[in-house]
């Protein structure tokens, strides 16, 4: 279903927008800002299917992306700049599994929380201003590889891929994975069954951290090539959009990775699609609107569908 | 003689946080008078009243959504949108200011009717719908402004920010108004009882005849009036109308919301009030001895998650539920 969507929005702007749209060049570029998008959000997927939410990954990225400018810039290499952002953007993830498990808080307000917090500190390397890295960054070893590309398909997005496939794997065939579906489903028995959840929680946050951080890094120094304190609204709408649309995909109303990564590549190929068309920002804004909403109704409807109306009160 | 001892010690137990935290800002506001001595002089406590105003009512809106158990996560969202369209409707309508601030407050309301309705009719997941709304109605935003700032008159600003009312500037007039009004609503009226008993369980609600789907309805859509009042006061405040002007009062009104939670043992307005003007005073006053914005950022989420600790330590008081942690070791000796 999810990939008709994508070859009706390609084929929309391939006819609208002409032989600017589908040049291999333009696939290059949609697909490009696809990669780091759907690496971003892998993590968030798997938090949000087994029925949680983590709204922090945005801040993660920019705390990552922050830390990274900041210890490159005062001399350290590349290398150890990177781990010194990706263990910031892990103590986050870290933060908020401490706060949900043992403290026992609702997920959404302590992400809101661990957000907040995360957000202040990134602002606070530079004062609010944004860490400046660009004549330097074409040394790192993330940079050279970005740059690579096989046929249309950029680097940065065949590592996308390969990390979706890894993360179907497990998904779908470890008792790890199952279980991540189970406690969406029904966390109590779950945990009557004898499994320790909290495990599964730490482990789903920590890999949330942890695929938003790695997605700061490569945005720090291919798209921004700056060090960024807030990626803010704009990361927070286009993440649970595609999130929720990839529930679209594979396994109708269940979150999986692999959907995630198609619909990501739909959000940016209609994106890139509308400035084409020389669309308002608005547009944009109001379609990605629109197309979650229409995502959330296809699986409320079948999901209600499957269960039936046994036992169902009127106003459920 | 025992018994009354007991309920004598349950009251004093009851009322210990809200003393904790009423000696609590009172320190707070103590140590930021001794560090910056022009901190609550006359002009400068209008300023925090205003302020207060603007996220107590945001908040306020959300205190309705978080008593039915429900969660908002874009009325700062739809507030982006009414500031824009409040300043457009005047500036570039010609709509006078009294007129202008009911379409305003009609149009928050229908952005919360529609997120409103998709919960409750069509039994929508109620964190995604509010975000795919605000997504939309922040889109709609852009749509006034042209991605643009909006800049008010003079005479605008004057009328609606700082118009003085017996000295007392009118959004704070308005913010009095509304919040008694509230509180007479959740307080006192039947309807008050109503959200609570739909917070509380739902299916009991329905069964003991509460139109549950009306009750959510009225939630959202006072959630999305009272967030129009924020985006109006805002923008006219600061002069000019930007869709990006309430963008960051998101964990402002949730802290707001959790603290009010924490000290009077249910979501409610007065809490509500309480958390907003806390986490104002500790925003404004670290501004004012001139630390950088992100600070106060960073102390409103160690607000909330202190106002969640203290929430939550009370129920563990109250629910038999077994830690997750500790459940699998029982099974498995069984």
């Amino acid at each position: 279903m999810l990939f008709f969507i994508l070859i009706l929005i390609f084929a929309f702007f391939c006819i609208v927008a002409g032989s600017s749209f589908y040049s291999s060049r333009n696939i290059t570029n949609i697909l490009k800002s696809a990669g780091p998008l759907a690496i971003m959000l892998f993590g968030v997927t798997w938090v949000v299917a087994s029925g949680k939410t983590d709204v922090a990954f945005p801040e993660v990225g920019s705390l990552t992306s922050m830390t990274f400018a900041y210890f490159y810039l005062a001399g350290t290499t590349s290398a150890l700049a990177s781990l010194y952002g990706i263990v910031a953007g892990l103590l986050m993830g870290a933060m908020s599994a401490f706060l949900i498990i043992k403290l026992k808080f609702n997920p959404l307000i302590s992400t809101i929380a661990v957000s907040t917090a995360g957000g202040a500190l990134a602002t606070s390397y530079s004062g609010g201003s944004v860490i400046k890295i660009s004549a330097i960054a074409s040394k790192t070893f993330i940079y050279e590889l970005c740059q690579w590309k096989i046929g249309v398909f950029p680097m940065i997005f065949l590592i996308a891929v390969g990390i979706a496939i890894v993360m179907w794997f497990i998904q779908e065939k470890t008792k790890f994975g199952q279980y991540i579906y189970a406690i969406g489903d029904n966390p109590q028995a779950v945990r009557e069954a004898g499994i320790a959840t909290w495990k599964i929680d730490l482990i789903l946050y920590i890999v949330s951290a942890l695929c938003a951080a790695f997605a700061g890094l490569v945005y720090t120094i291919t798209v921004f090539s700056s060090g960024q304190p807030i990626m803010g609204t704009s990361f927070f709408l286009n993440g649970f959009t595609i999130v929720f649309l990839g529930a679209l995909a594979i396994k109708l109303g269940k979150c999986n990775v692999l959907g995630t990564l198609i619909s990501a590549v739909i959000l940016s190929c209609m994106t890139n699609g509308l400035t084409q068309l020389g669309a308002h920002y608005s547009v944009t804004q109001l379609s990605k609107g629109l197309l979650l909403l229409a995502g959330v109704g296809v699986i409320t409807f079948t999901r209600r569908k499957s269960i039936g109306k046994a036992g169902m009160l009127k106003y459920e | 003689m025992k018994e009354t001892k007991n309920k004598a010690q349950t009251n004093w137990k009851d009322s210990l946080p809200i003393i904790v935290f009423i000696l609590m800002f009172i320190v707070i506001i103590a140590v930021f008078r001794i560090l910056q001595p022009g901190f609550l002089q006359m002009s400068s406590i209008y300023s925090i009243l205003r302020k207060i105003a603007s996220i107590s009512l945001a908040a306020t809106g959300l205190t309705f959504i978080i008593i039915i158990g429900k969660f908002d996560m874009s009325f700062h969202l739809v507030g982006c949108f009414t500031g824009v369209c409040f300043c457009f409707l005047m500036v570039k309508m010609g709509i006078p200011p009294f007129i202008a601030a009911i379409l305003t407050v009609v149009f928050g309301s229908l952005w919360g009717a529609v997120t409103g309705l998709l919960v409750s009719k069509l039994k929508f997941p109620d964190i995604i719908t509010s975000i795919a709304v605000g997504s939309i109605a922040y889109g709609a935003g852009y749509l006034f402004s042209n991605a643009a700032y909006i800049y008010l008159h003079e005479d605008f600003e004057k009328a609606i920010a700082y118009k003085n009312i017996f000295t007392v500037p009118l959004p704070i007039w308005i913010m009095i108004i509304i919040l008694i009004i509230c509180y007479w609503l959740m307080e006192k009226t039947e309807i008050g009882r109503k959200f609570y008993a739909v917070g509380a369980n739902p299916k009991a609600a329905y069964l003991s005849g509460i139109n549950v789907n009306r009750i959510t309805l009225i939630a959202f859509m006072l959630g999305g009036a009272l967030v129009a009042f924020t985006g109006m006061f805002m923008n006219a405040e600061q002069g000019f109308a930007s869709v990006t002007t309430t963008q960051s009062i998101l964990p402002q009104g949730f802290s707001a919301v959790f603290i009010g939670w924490a000290i009077f043992k249910k979501p409610c307005i007065h809490g509500t009030l309480f958390g907003a003007a806390l986490s104002v005073v500790i925003t404004l006053g670290m501004a004012q001895l001139n630390l950088p914005y992100f600070w106060g950022n960073l102390a409103t989420a160690c607000i909330l998650v202190v106002a969640l600790l203290i929430s939550i330590i009370k129920y563990n008081d109250r629910s038999a539920m077994i830690p997750a942690k500790k459940q699998p070791k029982e099974v498995a000796s069984l």
